[in-house]
């Protein structure tokens, strides 16, 4: 086995390669991931912590399974998001429910400031608003705001976690972005008419 | 070591989980890519029949059968072949889906890509005789639903009002200079062909299928103008004037539909 110093200097894909001849390393790569990947099944599904880790615990040991599909011309942190995301779809379709969406305040307050790009726009919405709007969306818009703003992924990235086109990827983001301001706006006027 | 890669590691040594192997992981991939490819060349040939029912049309002579632009428009599309050329292309727009990357192309670009190549290779197969063949082959082999389409076609062709007669020869007489057609409603028809030039290629031979342009004599028996294939040949490269010219044979067709009768041919 290598030193962690020369561990931590290997790529992804240097890692994958020695983790097919030596299943050790591939625990390297679960340690440089699980921690982004926890807070990402958490934020598309509202797991506990524990459950979360059952989700990861198999979505790697699917990874490992099919190490050999990874293609390099993909980023492994891509191809990672990707069962991930499919892994955890795929207990709630087990478990028939639908997965609900779980927020840190910090992030419903990134997530705001990202979307609202312009002025008129309200920064300053309560925590319960967002998470009235959010749930008021489509699966579809709250998984790309998930990956584009919190998780901080580009789009290429994104059309490879949701096996989407990219120019796809950028319509979802666009009408995401629109529907987060439509569902505020209507919030806003039911509420100005239930004070009238 | 964290707890959560321990455990992972834990359980695949535990399972004895091995990768998938490259091999299988390859012979995956080639077997999407080698059904889109089969699913594109099937497209193709199905779009070359497509183009031989279009191209093959007699749209010289739909007013005469009393039909409009329109009608005959809709009546001439082949819509067997072309369900089943837009089968192919879905088909091989979902094998191609299953690729590696494929999710990175928009299904209009794909659908659009299928579809030019499906009309490109199917124009060249048309060029190369695939389109006949292939119309002769289900027509001959009685393949389902296939009868209803060209019975359709028949049907269309078959107008006594306007006098057009269609359908297969049952009896040649050339001696009296005389046909019999059983048309696609099992009329037998006489056909009186003294006052007509019979293309060289058409042949009058039991079986053929052949449409009849002319006046209508009595209940059942027409004098012909004309005599065309049931497709409007000549085919491509055919010298009309010369009968012995082999570009001008016509797609036989030896083999009889069921339940037509026996003829005997009196040369």
């Amino acid at each position: 086995m290598l030193s962690d110093e020369s561990i931590n200097e290997k790529t992804d894909n240097e890692l994958v390669s020695l983790s097919l001849d030596n299943q050790e390393y591939f625990s390297y790569l679960v340690q440089r991931y699980e921690r982004r990947l926890i807070s990402y099944i958490i934020r598309i599904s509202g797991v506990k912590l524990e459950d979360a880790e059952d989700v990861l615990q198999d979505a790697f040991v699917s990874m490992f399974l099919k190490l050999n599909s990874f293609d390099t011309r993909l980023k492994f942190s891509s191809w990672a998001y990707r069962i991930v995301h499919n892994q955890t779809i795929s207990e709630f379709r087990k478990k028939k429910v639908r997965p609900v969406q779980y927020f840190e305040e910090n992030d419903l307050v990134r997530l705001v400031d990202s979307i609202a790009t312009d002025d008129s726009f309200d920064k300053k919405l309560l925590k319960d608003e967002i998470k009235v709007i959010l749930s008021q969306m489509d699966k579809k818009y709250r998984e790309v705001l998930v990956l584009k703003f919190l998780e901080e992924k580009d789009y290429n990235e994104i059309s490879d976690i949701l096996k989407k086109p990219v120019g796809t990827v950028g319509t979802l983001v666009n009408r995401a972005k629109k529907k987060f301001r439509d569902i505020h706006e209507k919030i806003e006027k039911d509420a100005e008419k239930k004070k009238q | 070591m964290t707890e959560i890669s321990d455990k992972i590691l834990q359980t695949i040594k535990e399972k004895h989980i091995i990768p998938t192997s490259r091999f299988k992981v390859a012979l995956k991939n080639y077997f999407w890519a080698v059904l889109a490819f089969f699913m594109v060349v099937f497209g193709s040939l199905a779009f070359s029949v497509l183009i031989f029912y279009l191209k093959n049309e007699d749209w010289e002579l739909y007013s005469r059968a009393g039909f409009s632009k329109l009608n005959f428009t809709l009546l001439a599309i082949p819509y067997f072949w072309v369900l089943l050329s837009l089968l192919f292309i879905f088909l091989a727009y979902y094998n191609f889906r299953h690729m590696k990357f494929a999710y990175r192309r928009r299904f209009s670009v794909i659908i659009l890509a299928y579809f030019s190549i499906s009309l490109f290779l199917g124009s060249a197969a048309y060029f190369f005789g695939a389109g006949s063949q292939i119309e002769g082959l289900f027509f001959n082999n009685n393949i389902v639903f296939y009868g209803n389409l060209v019975q359709k076609r028949q049907e269309m062709w078959n107008r006594p009002e306007q006098g057009f007669v269609a359908g297969q020869i049952i009896f040649v007489d050339l001696n009296n200079n005389e046909l019999q057609l059983l048309d696609p409603v099992e009329k037998v028809w006489f056909v009186d062909i003294s006052h007509t030039r019979i293309p060289p290629f058409v042949n009058l031979n039991f079986s053929q299928r052949i449409r009849v342009i002319g006046k209508i004599i009595s209940e059942d028996k027409i004098e012909a103008e004309m005599i065309k294939p049931f497709f409007a040949e000549p085919l491509e490269h055919c010298d009309m004037s010369d009968d012995g010219d082999d570009d001008c044979v016509l797609i036989h067709r030896p083999q009889m539909k069921e339940n037509i009768p026996q003829l005997r041919i009196i040369n």
